[in-house]
């Protein structure tokens, strides 16, 4: 009884600090909020709203509001690249797939480090960490030797494939496994007979489905902004990927800005869109709490 | 639940599987039908030549082209396509953002393989391709002999295209001179005229050129500037040089580089110019204002940089032609036969047609207002008085003659320009802006940054 | 207490099965290139068909002596610095504020933080040309009709040294929060809700909660973004290059390692000497990377 009088009191306490709070700390925050809104906001709409004008506009003033330029531009792009869609086609192939591959093969690395005792597995995972090290400038020339002996040069297999090894991925996954997965599910699992790749698919994978989400989320991102290795691998125009024809859209002598910033805007829908929804799985999936031990 | 995320995982992995070997099925099957292909069609011009020259409407084989410029690409392209209408001309465009042709280029090389038949190279980099190993072909052995077309060629055209050790590899369709391209209502406004004559005149020495300055700002209020950016002077000291910045091994200072620095920090300190960057948004929307007065503009540069960003008054006359202070040229394609090319002759056909052919030049300067590369020809469309290319309003073959183009030096290029450029440029922009604070500092500096970038270089 | 995290050891050889594949990758698209760089790093190259030269330690010996290097380094650590430190500071406070059930409109703002990381640096740069420039730029047009600036003493902000980093450091800030942010939600998300329920029946506040319930709970998530950042940051390419054309200027006080790196391999064509560049990177990298798992894991182990 005296115990639940405390709880109440307490419990006052923090909603009348709350109450107090609302009409000072609360609009500060709501302030601050909206203004660090509008700093993001503001360059992205620019953006969004430089596909409708003409590149001497763009180049001239900063614009607010819309203009009538949207199917010029388009036109240009369709001049300037008229393989634009195939582009497109490819960008999302290799990163639905490229992102799929690192997300499967990046959690069962991850699962392995984060719940096995093997010989060696220091070294292991810090051999993964050092190839996060290495600057993307410094592998090409030895990739791009690779992938000519391989066969893959204008090969989407040859961006997909690499994916593979995601050592961003495994450090984050290893990390949010080791908090969210107790090992007495696992033993549980076990007791009732279950094989070990059973358990990762039918049991860890779900749980864990939180952060390979946000992972993923980067992963596509990174993917498919990507500029600098598919331009050297890819050396037919049908296999150039989105930021390739954006750079090809303002021509030799950089004249269409306007058609650039159309195709900016054209190729940030389908990151919105994986965006949207992969922050679904973000919100919504885990309660970690509950599968803790 | 937990069952249809398993189902949806391994459904995954079965299509990434699936995919991959039906590419990797696409890309190797498809590489053998090239390499099948590759000896055969090799066969077939060497047995058509030892008959009997063919027409070229009757060749037939197939090209690889590949190309760094998306607007001359096509076009290229589509010309070839005309005259030859049964070869396959397979054109990639590669842009040379970062670098990328030239990487790609390189390391094709390197591999030896997918390397096109015909390599086309801009003026900032052919010098690097021309003296690359394995790369061009000799163009004046057999079966080439194309020292029967450059005759009529512009000297410096031939000379960039041949090697240090003097051996002949790549060949050019156009000579590329530069003027002085100004707004003939901003000349009329602050100057009295818009008379190409007299602008000339007026603009004829640094000298004068600074007091042109001084007077579109003082009878402007400050508003009017002389160039956008630095870059303007410099494109037309660079390409007034007596030397090249190499030379035996040494770098070499042309005073004309250190006349381009006193004469732009006259003009920075002045505010005569606008501060802009050439190629960014701010520079290429310059040309439709009435603000900036003038720009250096090669013959490539009445289409592609004035009437392309003067969308308005492509065809009003709004621009006039003059001689700067200093003669120049900037820029210019070439092309060759890759030194392993499969296909050599039929490459050779359709490189010597584009690059001497008269009859092609000829239609081709009124389609395109290129400047073509034969001095016959220069000669007979500057007394063309039904010549007039309507963004100047001026025959340009008037403004630049036969002997204009005679006499440009084409001993100013080296493999080692892009850098050595970047690195002057930026040194005298940090003198220009007030970072360094004296000239001598300036040079300082480029010198220690070239240093860097090749130390086996003499550098005083 | 190690122990106890693992699995009885009988299974431990699952472990191999598992990072198996993920390791196939590595090798051969990760390992290889990186190993055929540190070979190239003890040639002379200039990337044609003539093949490299062994010339030993030349490279690196050249390397030590080298200022560009240095001041390369230099430059990326204080452009790194001045971003990343507000980056994990608004990152971490807006993981926490958002997190607040009561808070309205949480969805649509942790929408719109994360938008700047939807773009590239290629896309943004464009823009920020136009509300920086010298002569005309938005921001000094702004400033001059606020009386706060005139034409004449107009900032030249990309030809001022200050300025430019400072513009690279603001843009890697603004594209980047927003990700660390997304990071440490999913972090803060793994903190079993009976700890703030305990903290609120010890009458804990804001404060107290946040620093001794969610910061310690977040230690391996703000690992991984310092490490990432490290690793991200030391790497810092496409900012700076856009941003400056690709030239680091004025006097190369916004080159990057990465840059140098890039146009020394590439334009210059030195692709035994870009190599070393790379490796001394690789290194420093390691180095730094190191110092900070000693620092903020020091008794969290991977064993």
């Amino acid at each position: 009884m005296a115990n639940e009088a405390v709880k109440i009191k307490t419990n006052r306490q923090v909603s009348l600090n709350r109450g107090k709070n609302f009409s000072s700390s609360r609009i500060f925050l709501y302030v601050g909020l909206i203004v660090l809104a509008l700093i993001c906001f503001i360059p992205f709409y620019m953006m969004l709203i430089n596909a409708t004008h003409s590149s001497y506009d763009i180049g001239a003033k900063i614009n607010l509001l819309p203009s009538d330029q949207l199917i010029a531009n388009y036109k240009v792009i369709m001049k300037n690249t008229p393989r634009y869609w195939y582009g497109f086609q490819n960008s999302v192939i290799i990163s639905v797939f490229g992102t799929l591959l690192s997300a499967y093969f990046g959690s069962l690395a991850a699962y392995g480090f984060a719940k096995y005792k093997f010989r060696g597995k220091n070294i292991l995972f810090w051999a993964v960490m050092a190839t996060m090290m290495i600057p993307p400038q410094l592998g090409i020339i030895g990739f791009y030797q690779l992938m000519n002996a391989m066969h893959l040069i204008s090969n989407p297999l040859a961006l997909i494939l690499p994916m593979a090894a995601n050592a961003n991925l495994v450090f984050f996954v290893r990390g949010y496994i080791e908090g969210a997965i107790s090992n007495s599910l696992i033993e549980s699992a076990r007791m009732d007979g279950c094989g070990e790749f059973k358990i990762f698919n039918r049991i860890v994978l779900p749980l864990i489905t939180p952060s390979i989400a946000t992972m993923s989320i980067f992963t596509f991102i990174t993917s498919w902004n990507n500029f600098f290795t598919p331009l050297v691998i890819m050396q037919r125009e049908d296999r150039y990927t989105v930021p390739i024809m954006t750079y090809m859209v303002n021509g030799f002598y950089r004249d269409q800005f306007g058609a650039v910033y159309t195709s900016l805007a054209i190729s940030v829908v389908p990151i919105m869109i994986v965006f949207i929804f992969a922050s679904k799985y973000i919100i919504g999936g885990l309660t970690a709490g509950a599968v803790k031990g | 639940m937990r069952k249809s995320s398993l189902i949806k995982v391994l459904a995954m992995v079965v299509c990434v599987f699936m995919f991959a070997t039906v590419v990797v099925g696409c890309g190797s099957s498809s590489d053998k039908s090239t390499s099948t292909a590759a000896p055969a069609s090799s066969a077939a011009p060497t047995a058509s030549t030892a008959a009997a020259p063919t027409s070229d409407a009757d060749l037939s084989g197939s090209i690889l082209l590949w190309h760094f410029n998306q607007s001359d690409g096509p076009t290229l392209q589509k010309a070839l396509q005309t005259e030859f209408p049964k070869v396959k001309i397979d054109l990639q465009v590669t842009i040379d953002t970062n670098l990328a042709y030239q990487t790609k280029l390189t390391a094709a090389l390197r591999s030896g393989s997918g390397v096109p038949d015909i390599i086309p190279a801009e003026s900032a980099f052919v010098t690097r391709f021309v003296n690359l190993a394995d790369c061009y072909d000799d163009l004046s052995a057999a079966p080439y002999n194309a020292k029967d077309v450059t005759g009529k060629m512009v000297p410096y055209t031939v000379q960039i295209g041949t090697d240090t050790k003097g051996v002949l590899r790549a060949l050019s369709h156009q000579a590329t001179p530069g003027a002085v391209g100004y707004k003939r209502d901003m000349a009329t406004k602050y100057l009295g005229t818009d008379d190409p004559a007299k602008i000339s005149d007026m603009i004829s020495t640094p000298d004068k050129m600074l007091e042109v300055a001084k007077t579109l700002s003082d009878k402007s209020g400050g508003k009017a500037k002389l160039i956008p950016s630095q870059d303007e002077l410099y494109q037309m000291a660079r390409g007034a040089r007596a030397d090249a910045w190499v030379k035996d091994n040494k770098l070499i200072l042309d005073p004309m580089m250190t006349t381009f620095i006193d004469v732009m920090k006259k003009v920075r300190d002045g505010k005569y110019d606008a501060g802009k960057k050439a190629w960014q948004n701010p520079w290429t929307a310059s040309f439709a204002d009435d603000v900036t007065f003038m720009y250096a503009i090669p013959t490539w540069g009445i289409p592609y940089i004035i009437a392309t960003n003067d969308k308005a008054n492509v065809d009003k006359g709004r621009w006039g032609l003059a001689k700067g202070p200093w003669s120049y040229f900037w820029g210019g394609t070439w092309f060759g036969v890759y030194s392993k090319s499969q296909n050599k002759e039929l490459a050779w056909r359709l490189v010597k047609w584009y690059t001497s052919d008269p009859d092609h030049l000829k239609a081709w300067a009124k389609q395109t207002g290129d400047f073509i590369n034969n001095t016959d020809l220069i000669g007979e469309l500057g007394n063309d008085d039904s010549f007039i290319n309507k963004t100047v309003n001026q025959n340009p073959y008037k403004v630049w003659t036969a002997d204009d183009v005679a006499k440009i030096n084409g001993a100013l290029f080296t493999d080692k320009d892009d850098t050595i450029n970047l690195a002057f440029q930026t040194a005298t922009d940090d003198f220009f802006n007030g970072t360094t604070k004296t000239k001598e500092d300036a040079i300082k500096k480029f010198k220690d940054a070239v240093k860097a970038k090749y130390p086996d270089l003499t550098i005083e | 207490m190690l122990k106890r995290l693992q699995i009885d050891d009988k299974y431990g050889r699952y472990g191999y099965f598992f990072i198996f594949p993920f390791f196939v990758a590595m090798l051969l698209f990760t390992a290889y290139p990186l190993v055929y760089s540190i070979y190239l790093s003890f040639t002379k190259w200039d990337g044609s068909t003539i093949a490299p030269a062994f010339i030993g330690i030349d490279n690196f010996k050249h390397l030590v002596k080298d200022h560009f290097f240095w001041d390369s380094i230099l430059n990326t650590f204080k452009i790194w610095l001045f971003a990343v430190t507000p980056q994990m500071i608004f990152a971490i406070i807006l993981a926490v504020v958002l997190n607040d059930k009561k808070l309205k409109g949480k969805g649509i703002f942790r929408a719109v933080y994360f938008f700047p990381a939807l773009v590239t640096a290629v896309s943004i740069a464009g823009l920020f040309f136009q509300l920086f420039a010298w002569q005309g730029g938005t921001v000094n047009n702004l400033l001059i009709s606020l009386g706060i600036s005139t034409t004449d003493s107009a900032t030249n902000f990309f030809g001022s040294i200050f300025w430019t980093r400072f513009l690279c450091s603001f843009l890697l800030w603004w594209l980047w929060f927003g990700y660390s942010m997304i990071i440490f939600m999913a972090g803060i998300k793994a903190i079993p809700e009976e700890l703030y329920e305990a903290g609120d029946v010890d009458g804990a506040g804001w404060w107290k909660k946040f620093r001794y319930i969610t910061l310690p709970s977040l230690r391996p998530t703000i690992l991984y973004n310092i490490v990432t950042s490290i690793i991200g940051g030391l790497a810092i390419f496409d900012v700076p290059y856009m941003l400056t054309s690709g030239t680091g200027a004025p006097d190369y006080s916004a080159q990057t390692i990465s840059m140098y790196l890039y146009s020394q391999t590439f334009q210059a064509n030195n692709y035994g000497y870009g190599a070393s560049i790379g490796v001394g990177l690789c290194i420093l990298t390691t180095i730094f990377v190191i110092i900070a798992f000693k620092f903020i894991n020091r008794d969290v182990s991977i064993d």
